[in-house]
């Protein structure tokens, strides 16, 4: 990490069209990470872009690694790192949903649960959101393919991610509670803020300037 | 389970990282005793209690004991700071403040990631003024150049003016903490969501987001007070004011920078609490601030500030730098094949009298492969002595270079020519 440089974590798949768009209105043009390659780090002048995984944005940006990162809130909230989240991006909407099958049994009811059984790729946020409404929580950690856990009688239930619904409908299940609601953030690395401040904030500013003029699609 | 198998977060450092970290250590230490600090070295571990009446989340952050003799818990330290408070409380009961400790060693605490942190701390204990403040700020400012570095960022705040801005702003009790956690993450759209919830009008909602920007160079000061003029956030600006007066005229003011919209530090943190950050460490290096009311609970009323450096950090910054190249001390390696006599140990005494580093071979094996051993282990020169080929003679050879000399008359005699060859090469 030098002092004139600044690196930005993108995450690869849904988020990366809609981030590379933002920054291009921010005047900073990351559009190369767009080309087909097998390539994951990238440069165009002072900045440098770096493609890795939503889950590990935050993880690049906490260590330094990179300056800025831009990943889903739920992603951030699973890996629960300090960075400062300055702004609230506004695309890449999804809920973190409870879902079931909808032939099941016993309707899900969280007033009458005391323990629940789940798959999920968010162990951290599921647990926690149970547990803090005293439902002891059984979590079984998927990495994908969460919807099938019920239809194999792996887990009752899962906690995962809706955009449309489709897929959830597609595999027999209906969404029953929502845990986060989850849109993608700026994150900045609490150091690169401080000593790189003048470049960082004057960015951080850029973005949010975007935001306030109201210049975005959502 | 394999029995080199090692408990997750603890780690050695092999010889060449625990000679640098000494090393980190020694530099400090050297610029604190120049400010007049004294070292104290508190216990491993004290009763739990000691940690958990300063801040409760030490229970939890705490590798916990029972203590066999009287039944109670006792915690390995997981912060000196509250030791040194029970210190200066029971063992410095009626000496005159101020007093200035320094400490080094690590504190345990049982979280992911490492679980053992090596720290140099500094504590200026007894005065109140915001000059005791400052010199803390100095003495880091000393210690982190007398290491090479230069581009670090001090990064300052109050807790005195986060708890103006909570009453000035209504926050109800109960909802403090969201918006303090809110506040660290400098979220902004987190904070929207919480003020519609609370249904702030829109002054606050002005404030606040005027608080949410109190972060930079000296100016923010200016802002802060336009914006918040409270008693306790008056208090708190002036209070930095006066700070970033005094360590302007130290030269030090392009290390500073603010961050009113934070609430940073321990619990016990009372007054000005600060970081620093460095751009090579995405972390921060090390941290510190006022805590008035420590001491006092300890049974001694004595306001108090200081800091805690980390040195895993700090190391890590150097090795980037490339700043630290300790070479091992590895000068000689003495092989002696008839050890009736005690020359080796006469003449590595001398060697060493003469400021060498001097280990011996002493495993018995042939001397070809003593030499070989030798030079892997990193030593730059060898010496044979009592060479079964050459009697009366010496053999001192190094990657380059073998020459075989005769013995002087005495250990002296010998070791000047020693010396002499290791001179010419």
């Amino acid at each position: 990490m030098d002092r004139d440089r600044i690196t930005f974590a993108l995450p690869k798949g849904r988020l990366l069209e809609k981030a590379v768009e933002l920054l291009l209105k921010a005047e900073i043009d990351a559009s190369q990470v767009l080309e087909k390659t097998r390539k994951l780090i990238f440069e165009n002048g002072k900045y440098r872009f770096i493609l890795v995984k939503p889950f590990d944005v935050s993880t690049y940006v906490y260590h330094g690694a990179a300056d800025l990162g831009i990943a889903g809130k739920d992603v951030i909230e699973e890996k629960g790192l300090d960075v400062y989240e300055p702004i609230d991006l506004k695309f890449g909407f999804c809920r973190l949903c409870v879902a079931e099958p909808v032939d099941i049994s016993e309707p899900y009811d969280i007033e009458k649960l005391s323990f629940i059984k789940v798959a999920t790729k968010f162990p951290k946020i599921t647990d926690k959101y149970f547990r803090s409404k005293g439902v002891h929580p059984e979590i079984i950690e998927l990495y994908g393919s969460v919807e099938i856990a019920p239809l194999l009688e792996l887990t009752d239930r899962i906690v995962d991610l809706v955009q449309t619904g489709s897929t959830m409908k597609a595999n027999g299940l209906r969404e029953v509670d929502t845990i986060l609601v989850s849109t993608a953030r700026l994150i900045v690395n609490r150091a690169s803020l401080k000593t790189k401040y003048e470049r960082v904030k004057d960015l951080v500013g850029r973005i949010k300037e975007i935001y306030l003029s109201g210049n975005i699609s959502k | 389970m394999k029995e080199t198998e090692i408990p997750q977060g603890f780690k050695t450092l092999l010889p060449k990282e625990a000679l640098e970290i000494g090393e980190i250590f020694r530099i400090f230490e050297k610029v604190i005793r120049q400010w007049g600090y004294l070292p104290v070295i508190p216990p491993t571990i004290e009763y739990l209690n000691t940690f958990k009446k300063i801040d409760e989340s030490f229970e939890e952050l705490s590798f916990k004991l029972v203590d066999k003799r009287t039944g109670r818990l006792i915690s390995v330290r997981p912060d000196f700071t509250p030791q040194i408070a029970r210190i200066v409380a029971s063992s410095f009961k009626s000496e005159a403040p101020p007093f200035r400790f320094y400490y080094k060693g690590s504190i345990f605490r049982d979280s992911k990631g490492d679980r053992e942190f090596p720290q140099f701390g500094v504590e200026l204990i007894g005065a109140d003024d915001i000059e005791a403040d400052a010199e803390v700020v100095s003495v880091i400012v000393n210690m982190l150049r007398e290491l090479g570095l230069k581009s670090f960022q001090i990064d300052i705040g109050h807790v005195g003016f986060i708890d103006g801005v909570i009453e000035e702003l209504n926050i109800p009790d109960e909802k403090k903490e969201k918006f303090i956690s809110l506040l660290s993450s400098k979220d902004l759209s987190g904070i929207e969501l919480f003020s519609e919830e609370n249904n702030f009008p829109i002054e606050i909602r002005t404030k606040i987001e005027v608080l949410l920007d109190l972060y930079g160079k000296a100016t923010i000061l200016n802002r802060a007070e336009k914006t918040f003029k409270n008693r306790k956030c008056i208090k708190a600006t002036e209070t930095l004011k006066k700070m970033f007066e005094i360590l302007k005229t130290y030269g030090f003011e392009e290390n500073i920078i603010f961050d009113l919209s934070e609430r940073r530090g321990m619990k016990y943190h009372s007054g000005i609490t600060f970081e620093i950050f460095h751009p090579m460490v995405g972390i921060s290096i090390g941290s510190g601030g006022r805590y008035d009311n420590l001491i006092k609970s300890f049974g001694r009323n004595l306001p108090a500030t200081g800091t805690s450096i980390r040195i895993d950090r700090i190391y890590e910054l150097l090795k980037k730098k490339a700043a630290l190249n300790i070479k091992l001390p590895r000068d000689i390696y003495i092989i002696d094949t008839n050890k009736e006599l005690k020359k080796a140990y006469e003449v590595a005494k001398t060697l060493r009298k003469k400021g060498f580093n001097v280990a011996r071979d002493i495993v018995k094996r042939p001397v070809e492969k003593s030499i070989e051993i030798a030079f892997n282990k990193g030593f730059q020169f060898a010496i044979v002595l009592n060479p079964r080929e050459h009697g009366n003679k010496f053999i001192v050879c190094s990657t380059k270079f073998r020459k075989i000399e005769k013995e002087g008359n005495s250990t002296e005699e010998t070791v000047n020519r020693i010396i002499e060859i290791l001179e010419e090469h």
